[in-house]
């Protein structure tokens, strides 16, 4: 017996092999006691060390993994992606080490985690086979089992993770079982394969397996990007996994689905838009619906920011109808800007609450504007720019992502979702309203004391970053366009 | 032009520095004595790379002084597409010197004034917010960005009007410049839509080289409400009434934003648009008139003012009419002359009266108004600094040869003769009660006996180093400031400002030059009528000599101290009525129909979140059942089962 | 159609299963005592109750066993064309089993492994 060796490209994967290597190296020193401290620090050095890696092969054209079958693709998509995620992780661990520290899961094993959980998403990016696709979604998925209950000795975190396995594992089996239909209709899992059966002649009963498969497919996913009604688990969660977890969970997580998102829908089911797009459509605004009202009447603030972000996951999935190259650009615009608001938002409440009682209410916040004013004008920032008011980031991102949906000529969808984006603004507000109008409480929860530098560092860079794309937007948007012009 | 544009890449710095400055006073600052130098150094480094840029333009060939420098592609979407983009030419560079340098005088002045100030961290960022804004405004390359600093400018004299806001009358005053300056401001935009529509740019290279074919049913209309915009800005009648209010301000911001720069955006806009004002005579002749009017209006109520900020605030005003006179005749570059010099005296003038209240506030009792005219005199040999520079602006203003407004004043005159006869008669009108009102302010403050008590004079202090050099300076640019433009009749070739600002205005017709003696009689006339009107203050204020009373009839008299009573006719005539309607509207549209709508809108909103909220057991069970319940219809809708 | 045979057989597999247990629960004689109804223990009288907590330890060790098991489980189809591949087989495995041998070091130095 002879066996043809595939021809495979090391190169190709080269991000996700740096990735996990050194989530292993990270993983590896956090068990000698004595470099404890040390850990994070090295985690940021080697994030920053992948990122360059990714950077360097940004516009060197689609490389595939090898000529069998290709399995994964190093293409400007999931390149930027994966840079997106990694700046992402970065800000997560600048924001960790204190509240990490604090409470003492300042383990290894909590940063290796984090880079498991990037080098997954990563893949997922980049993969162009429903395989990979699942492989990098489960590195993802168990990192953040752990990483939601590293707080051993609270309940709601290992409730959370609890929550989080559970249905995770359900949504897991939605995708499997779509899989299983996919292979069924079109023989392979690779996307080439399945775009193949979709573009030629196909039978009726094919025809229901390829839709039956992307049914299930959309629900896992819609699980991981908390689209109704697969968002029930998100407030719970977000509630009660460490603060800077579930901000790494309502960004990174969401946008590595978001990013898979747009690649199945643009490249493998354009066939089949005559039935995803009504769907997608109507789900989108049912998200957006449910996750503005509900936010409302919240007054916790990790459960306001969960609503907030299912809120804007409806927003992402509206452009996935325009079908365009600015709409997909709208998307990864947006999901860069929306990585650096969540991070911040859940930023400053990990900083606040690194020691002492958790900073959960409204009523925590009250006065914040005099008892930590650069804290409080970051946060300020972030709220104005989810709530998407000139001149930040926000603004662009929801300007960019509606005028794409208008030229798609879905008027109708724009104006919904500016609408709710409209009542968005009551609870966004009413947080800068708690924090610079109302007086503080007799005892703030917060304890005194200095602020974790490197949280601090890390919010800033966030503000900043999201001031300066409100005002000079082109280069980012330059960015996203030319991470979509890859896609097929 | 690319080498060009490249060697010029660097004037981005000039307005970010300040903004540097401010961001670094409200951010990281929290040291009051620091502020003040964040606050000069920016703007004294701006200056420094203003003067590299003028040296650097008068290395080029004449035709080639005008450079657009693409900073940053600002928005691009479809066909609309505006970059953040500065135009460097004669024009623009004169208001970069103008504006850093006069501002970097009084910003180290305001280090003296204000360094006391419990709040100065405050004041030195929105100050040096404002250097940018008015910065943004001189040197962007389109209408777009123009208008960004055009409102930052705004917002900053509002700020700066209101900076004592625990005092009513300063936030009332904040409010009013700010409600003014709207009216103002809504022609603009009008314009600038209009601009828009027929144009098809906003940029001025692109506006101004349009077919004026394409622009001639709306030029009327774009120039006038331009101007609208430009009188809204400048205090122009009537819409004059901000400004002597915000007076209110601290005296270093009167005599930054409220003398020497933002005020004169309005002139400067017009100059800018030259090409467009060209094309309509109405419109130029709008202009020439409104100056006028405006010029010998607030010179009239000048005469009788006691508040020392307010003589000058109208005779700022008059000034500004001036200015416009002369863009409306035709002689921009006589306008921006004006601009400069006026620049240089005015601020002098209001750092000198800064300088003599900062000294009165802490000599005078309890309730006498330091800003007060009647309580003023005989300082002269307390402040003799300030009372020295404040009399070679005095000199200055009133077009007396050689000081620098007599130079451009003069140009001015001539043009309004050689086009508009009428209208010189005016301008000479005005210059007499200039003359005649500026050296009341100077005799009353400096001259004859005191008025104060003998505890009060020995508690007068001429004010420390910081301010007073600023002050010298100031006078020794006033003195020889008019050299830069002599007239052609004393030496030819020697108008250097002229000439320097002759290519940016190149495109219109050659101005008439009336003979060289008529030239020469006019200045004579101009000088005389300047001469009398001092002699008539010194009569009255020094030998008290009431030979007015007697001649003047008491009615006009009350005219001018009433300010023609403006303020009250718009009391009665726009501001009840709008309020009664506001209040109308407030009752029944905003009460009664959108908050109770918004109201019942956010209950039911608010119950909805309450219904879905119960859905949200915090039972893993339920989760997994909507989760199913869901991925069923999901399934059997995408699999045709349902609907489509 | 071709797989209705092995539908058949299910159905029929199903139907004789059901079948079975039903009779013989009808039918059987029933004579029940104390040590008839006790667990089945190896033939050892019980001590305890069944339902009681076990140290995790045990779940511990009983996981990693399965996950180092089932590892092993690619050495069979490797081991079959292992003359094929060559030195990339080698390279492949060894990359594999190095990450294998993290684990395990990883396991050790965390303890997991000690009973104490």
């Amino acid at each position: 017996m002879n066996t043809a060796l595939p021809v495979i490209n090391l190169y190709a994967v080269m991000p996700q092999i740096v990735l996990v290597s050194a989530a292993t190296v990270v993983l590896i020193v956090g068990l000698f006691e004595r470099f404890r401290k040390g850990i994070p620090y090295l985690s940021l050095l080697l994030l920053a060390v992948s990122g360059v890696v990714a950077v360097n092969q940004l516009g060197l054209g689609p490389v595939p993994f090898s000529d069998v079958s290709s399995m994964m693709v190093m293409d400007d998509f999931g390149l930027v992606a994966t840079l997106v995620f990694i700046a992402g992780a970065v800000l997560t661990v600048l924001i960790s080490i204190s509240y990490a520290e604090a409470r003492s899961i300042d383990r290894g094993e909590y940063y290796a985690l984090l880079i498991y959980a990037v080098s997954g998403m990563s893949m997922m990016a980049a993969s162009t086979d429903l395989f990979t696709f699942f492989l990098g979604l489960e590195v993802l998925s168990i990192s953040l089992y752990v990483l939601i209950g590293f707080e051993q000795r609270d309940a709601g975190s290992n409730e959370g993770a609890l929550k989080y396995f559970l249905l995770g594992a359900f949504a897991s089996g939605f995708i499997l079982y779509g899989m299983a239909l996919l292979y069924g209709a079109s023989g392979s899992t690779e996307y080439e394969a399945i775009a193949r059966t979709l573009g030629g002649e196909r039978s009726d009963a094919v025809n229901l397996l390829l839709l039956g498969g992307l049914g299930l497919l959309l629900v896992g996913i819609g699980f991981k990007i908390s689209m109704v009604p697969f968002h029930a688990w998100t407030p719970d969660v977000y509630q009660g996994a460490p603060t800077p977890v579930a901000a790494f969970l309502s960004t990174g997580s969401k946008a590595a689905a978001f990013v898979v998102l747009i690649r199945l829908l643009g490249s493998v089911f354009p066939g089949l838009q005559m039935e995803w797009i009504p769907l997608i459509s109507v789900l989108a605004v049912l998200t957006i619906a449910v996750g503005n009202v509900v936010a409302l009447v919240q007054t916790n603030l990790k459960r306001l920011l969960a609503y907030s972000s299912i809120a804007h996951a409806g927003y992402m999935l509206l452009p996935l109808m325009a079908d365009s190259q600015d709409g997909s650009a709208s998307i990864v615009f947006y999901l860069i800007v929306y990585t650096a608001m969540n991070l911040g938002a859940f930023g400053v409440l990990a900083v606040l609450s690194a020691r002492g009682a958790p900073c959960a209410t409204l009523e925590d916040l009250a006065g914040l504007g005099s008892r930590r004013p650069l804290l409080a004008a970051v946060m300020a920032v972030v709220m104005f720019s989810l709530a998407g008011i000139p001149p930040t980031a926000g603004f662009m991102a929801k300007f960019y992502l509606f005028s794409a949906l208008v030229h798609g000529g879905y008027v109708e969808l724009a104006v919904i979702g500016l609408l709710f984006s409209g009542v968005s603004l009551y609870y966004y507000l009413r947080v800068v309203v708690w924090m610079y109008m109302r007086p503080a409480a007799e005892t703030p929860a917060e304890a005194a004391g200095r602020l974790s530098y490197t949280g601090m560092t890390a919010l800033c860079l966030s503000a900043l970053a999201i001031l300066a794309v409100g005002v000079f937007p082109s280069e980012l948007l330059q960015l996203a366009e030319r991470a979509v012009m890859t896609l097929p | 032009m690319n080498h060009m544009t490249e060697s010029f890449s660097y004037v981005w710095l000039i307005p970010f520095l300040p903004l540097l400055g401010a961001f670094i006073n409200v951010f990281v600052n929290r040291n009051p004595r620091v502020s003040g130098m964040i606050a000069c150094a920016t703007v004294a480094a701006s200056f420094l790379l203003a003067l590299g840029v003028f040296f650097q333009l008068i290395g080029l060939p004449d035709g080639e002084r005008s450079v657009d420098v693409v900073v940053y592609s600002w928005i691009t979407t479809g066909t609309f597409a505006v970059d953040v983009a500065f135009l460097v030419d004669p024009l623009s560079t004169v208001m970069m010197l103008v504006v850093t340098g006069v501002g970097l005088l009084i910003h180290v002045y305001s280090i003296g004034y204000m360094g006391k100030d419990a709040c100065c961290v405050r004041y030195f960022s929105y100050l040096n917010l404002f250097m940018f804004a008015m910065l943004i405004l001189v040197m962007g390359n389109n209408f777009l960005l123009m208008f960004v600093g055009w409102e930052g400018v705004g917002l900053c004299s509002y700020l700066l009007i209101g900076f004592w806001c625990e005092r009513r009358s300063a936030a009332n005053a904040g409010m009013k410049a700010f409600v003014v300056n709207r009216i103002g401001d809504f022609a603009f935009i009008l314009g600038l839509l209009l601009i828009f529509l027929y144009a098809g740019s906003l940029t001025y290279a692109d506006v101004f080289a349009a077919d004026p074919a394409v622009l001639a049913p709306v030029i009327t209309a774009i120039t006038l409400l331009l101007f609208v915009g430009a009188m809204g800005k400048s205090a122009q009648v009537p819409l004059h009434v901000w400004l002597p209010d915000a007076m209110e301000g601290p005296t270093p911001v009167s005599a930054l934003i409220h003398a020497a720069t933002m005020v004169t955006a309005g002139v400067y806009m017009v100059a800018r648009c030259h090409v467009l004002f060209a094309q309509s005579a109405t419109a130029m002749t709008a202009v020439a008139v409104v100056g006028a009017v405006t010029a010998i209006f607030a010179a009239y109520i000048a005469l009788t003012q006691y508040d020392i900020k307010r003589v000058l605030a109208y005779s700022t005003v008059s000034q500004l009419g001036y200015m416009f006179l002369a863009c409306g005749v035709g002689y921009f570059t006589a306008g921006i002359f004006h601009l400069v010099t006026h620049a240089f005296f005015k601020a002098l003038l209001f750092m000198g009266a800064g300088s003599v209240i900062h000294a009165l506030e802490h000599a005078l009792e309890k309730g006498r108004d330091p800003q007060d005219l009647r309580n003023m005199g005989g300082l002269r040999d307390l402040m003799p600094v300030t009372y020295k520079s404040m009399l070679l602006a005095t000199l200055a203003i009133a077009g007396i040869a050689p000081f620098a407004g007599f130079f451009s004043k003069d140009l001015i005159l001539l043009g309004a003769f050689v086009n508009a006869p009428a209208l010189w008669l005016v301008g000479l009108a005005t210059g007499a009660m200039t003359a005649f009102y500026m050296f009341r302010l100077l005799f009353m403050t400096f001259g004859g006996e005191t008025r104060l008590s003998r505890d009060e004079t020995e508690k007068v202090r001429e004010s420390s180093r910081v301010m007073t050099i600023p002050l010298v300076l100031l006078a020794v640019l006033s003195t020889v400031g008019g050299f830069i433009g002599i007239p052609h009749v004393f030496a030819a070739g020697m108008d250097r400002f002229g000439g320097f600002l002759a290519p940016v205005f190149s495109g219109l017709p050659e101005a008439q030059v009336p003979s060289a003696s008529v030239e020469l009689t006019l200045m004579v006339l101009t000088l005389l009528l300047a001469a009398a009107g001092i002699w008539g203050a010194y009569t009255v204020y020094i030998r008290g000599n009431s030979i007015f009373d007697r001649l003047v009839p008491r009615a006009l008299y009350t005219l001018s101290l009433e300010k023609f009573y403006v303020d009250e006719i718009y009391d009665t005539l726009i501001v009840g009525p709008v309020r009664k309607i506001a209040r109308g509207c407030w009752r029944i549209l905003d009460s009664a129909i959108i908050d109770g709508g918004l109201t019942l809108a956010a209950l039911t909103v608010r119950s909805m979140g309450n219904a879905i909220r119960y859905t949200q057991t915090g039972v893993v069970q339920n989760y997994a059942l909507i989760m199913v319940v869901g991925a069923l219809v999901v399934f059997a809708y995408i699999t045709g089962f349902l609907g489509p | 159609m071709s797989y209705l045979p092995l539908i058949l057989l299910v159905i029929l597999v199903l139907i004789v299963a059901a079948v079975i247990v039903t009779l013989s629960s009808y039918i059987g004689r029933k004579k029940t005592s104390a040590s008839k109804l006790a667990s089945y223990e190896c033939g050892v009288p019980i001590k305890d109750s069944a339902r009681k907590n076990f140290s995790v330890k045990f779940y511990l060790i009983a996981i990693l066993f399965i996950l180092f098991d089932v590892e092993i489980i690619y050495l069979y189809p490797w081991a079959v064309v292992y003359g094929d591949l060559q030195l990339y087989g080698a390279a492949a495995m060894g990359v594999f089993f190095l990450l294998l041998v993290i684990g395990f070091l990883y396991e050790w130095k965390r303890g997991a492994l000690e009973w104490d």
